[in-house]
């Protein structure tokens, strides 16, 4: 891996930030001595990364477990159970962190009580051969599941992917990068560790997470290269206007970027935004500069090919050379210039914060609780940069939720575990077992996209003419405007494309609530004479409910108008059951 | 009789993210709001800071270290609020 610091000369700078500036001999130093830290190389020999705060130091601790001989592991986050999963591994003969508590190795305490070790002159060149072991770096996908997926990579799969980006982007001796994003996930391995080192660039020590940081430390360090995501730039939003001016490139990656957020941070920096489509198996796919193309640009060398299902296969130097090409989840289509369009994926995986989540994992979670009889999750969007949240309903007498939800919360990360979870009596199935999306989500009162249903009607003033008594008398008429919402339930299957407001509902809705509103004597039906629905009333008409009654007669008649163009639609006459007075 | 802020920012967190199993009187001033107590987690860190922006007009911390103090319980994103606004300005 010393190939990563060809492109340094001794003292240029690699890393910057808190805890101060790090040249090239300093990595170099650094890394030999945690390298006479570790124990001897085996056949499979780990050593795990876990780098909470340095990114300094954690690339000390790469490069120094790699010199010695290991084999690396980069846990896909910082939870106690994912750290313990990948420790217990019989390969993984240690562990490297710069966390204050976790025993172990601790790269601080490594590098102050070096004494005087002498360690070998600083010489990257080149001439060391590649790593002997096949798989000097082990990454795993951002997933939901404690059976997280690992992705081994080779030497020359990082190295070419890092090398490319430089090139693609013109990143170069002297970039300073700030990342948001932390070292140990593919993006930001890539882009804030490798890039930098094999380009002659530097990194932030430090990975801010608040916007004031965030500007903090891009304008403290005059950083030339911004790396993130878009839950960040969402909250960057109220970062000051012309904050990031002075950076060069500004990287988004593991979820997609709205384009209001795009435009924004453009127009608040006059920065572009440059997404990167790529993901743990495959490396790098594509890109795209958010202010100048609607369509992804592969990367240099990467070749795509679609089937007729628009599922994307990859193949690039960036792919284990065992996997190519490789056969992904998304689909996309392939334009005539070369660049693409993605159209979403196959296999029922959202992303919820950036992290990617198989809805059916966490079904089948639930499902394989002893108390839950049958469960269903289902994916909704949501708002800011969350991106979707999941909804969960279970059947079952015992089922506890709390319980339910603690044993998601032992297992996956809280912003995965569905955030409406209910306990029904049976799941709207159909004959065949299959559960519709839309029968589901009625049960938490929800339309197809998760929101909520609207069952109300707008109602205006009502004015009351009151009758004459007498030879001449004339009824006592009420008028009631009423705007029927776009989005009334009501019309949700009655019917699709052709939406009718079914007399039941026009019964139930209007004219009942608009008669004993008048009249509150009026309440329990008695029977309906001559009740026609003649015209349709449709979602979003303006109408007018008239009621009139003679006096005190136990009958009501009705009418229902449509305002704009005075169309009748509805008219009848309703008798009422009148309770006997004492 | 006007809001305490401590009630302003309850149910501003119950907005922003849009809980919905909780009501603002049910969040405890004391209580941890992330990992434990409520729960929440760093998406709804960020989400949290940009509302705070938004209704406040106040920003965080230049320093993480600082944030995490300060986004610790309703109690300590009080005090900041306070610092930062003036005490008269908010109640």
């Amino acid at each position: 891996m010393h190939h990563l610091l060809a492109a340094h000369e001794a003292d240029s700078l690699v890393a910057f930030g808190p805890g101060g500036d790090k040249s090239a001999a300093d990595l170099w130093r650094d890394a030999h001595i945690v390298a006479n830290a570790l124990p001897a190389p085996s056949d499979n020999s780990h050593v795990l990364m876990m780098f909470h705060h340095d990114r300094y130091l954690c690339a000390v601790a790469m490069l120094g477990a790699l010199q010695a001989g290991h084999a690396i592991y980069l846990p896909p986050n910082l939870r106690r159970k994912s750290i313990f999963l990948v420790k217990q591994r019989p390969e993984t003969v240690a562990m490297l962190h710069d966390t204050d508590s976790g025993g172990n190795l601790r790269v601080q305490e490594l590098l102050s009580q070096s004494a005087q070790q002498s360690t070998p002159a600083y010489n990257p060149e080149a001439t060391e051969a590649l790593s002997p072991r096949r798989h000097p770096v082990t990454v795993f996908t951002s997933g939901s599941s404690s059976e997280m997926t690992q992705c081994p990579k080779t030497e020359l799969q990082l190295l070419e992917e890092a090398y490319t980006l430089g090139e693609v982007f013109g990143i170069a001796h002297g970039d300073r990068i700030v990342g948001t994003v932390v070292p140990g996930h593919i993006y930001g391995l890539l882009f804030t560790v490798l890039l930098p080192l094999c380009r002659g660039g530097a990194f932030l020590r430090s990975t801010p997470l608040h916007t004031e940081a965030v500007v903090n430390q891009v304008q403290t360090h005059r950083a030339s290269v911004l790396v993130t995501v878009p839950a960040h730039l969402r909250t960057l939003r109220a970062a000051d206007p012309g904050a990031f001016a002075a950076v060069r490139r500004v990287f988004s990656s593991t979820a997609p970027l709205r384009a209001e957020l795009a435009e924004h941070f453009y127009t608040q920096h006059q920065q572009p935004v440059i997404e990167v489509f790529g993901s743990s198996e495959t490396g790098g796919i594509g890109w795209r500069n958010r202010q100048e193309d609607t369509h992804w640009r592969p990367l240099p060398g990467v070749t795509l090919q679609t089937d007729p299902e628009h599922r994307l296969t990859v193949e690039s130097p960036f792919v284990h050379p065992d996997e190519r090409p490789f056969r992904t989840a998304d689909l996309a289509e392939l334009q005539k210039d070369g660049t693409f369009r993605h159209l979403g994926r196959m296999d029922g995986i959202v992303k919820i914060g950036g992290r990617r989540v198989s809805v059916r994992e966490i079904e089948d979670h639930l499902n394989n609780i002893q108390e839950v009889e049958d469960a269903a999750v289902v994916a909704i969007p949501a708002a800011g940069a969350r991106g979707h949240q999941l909804v969960a309903a279970v059947v079952g007498p015992t089922v506890d939720l709390q319980t339910l939800r603690q044993s998601l919360l032992n297992r996956y990360d809280p912003s995965v575990v569905p955030r409406k979870l209910q306990c029904v009596e049976r799941l709207p199935r159909e004959r065949n077992g299959k559960l519709t999306r839309e029968r589901f989500l009625e049960l938490f009162d929800l339309d197809a996209n998760g929101k909520p249903l609207n069952w109300t009607l707008e109602w205006h003033d009502a004015v009351c003419t009151p009758g004459e008594s007498g030879g001449d008398a004339s009824p006592t008429t009420w008028t009631f405007p009423v705007d029927i919402p776009e989005d009334y339930a009501w019309y949700r299957g009655h019917f699709t494309g052709y939406p009718i407001m079914a007399g039941a509902v026009q019964l139930q809705e209007l004219i009942l609530p608009a008669i004993t509103r008048a009249f509150p004597d009026l309440h329990t039906v008695h029977s309906m004479k001559r009740v026609k629905f003649t015209g349709r009333i449709r979602p979003g008409d303006l109408m007018t409910v008239h009621i009139s009654r003679h006096g005190d007669t136990p009958e009501a008649d009705f009418k229902i108008v449509r305002r704009d163009d005075e169309k009748m639609c509805s008219a009848g006459r309703i008798r009422f059951s009148v309770e006997a007075t004492s | 009789m006007s809001e305490s802020l401590e009630n302003r920012v309850k149910a501003l967190i119950v907005e922003a993210l849009a809980l919905e199993d909780v009501t603002p009187e049910e969040i405890e001033t004391d209580a941890p709001l992330f990992v434990e107590g409520l729960g929440l987690d760093s998406i709804d860190a960020l989400e949290l800071a940009l509302a705070l922006h938004e209704e406040f007009g106040i920003k965080t911390s230049p320093e993480d270290e600082r944030n995490r103090a300060i986004f610790h319980s309703v109690k300590s994103l009080c005090e900041f609020i306070r610092a930062e606004k003036g005490v008269a300005s908010v109640a």
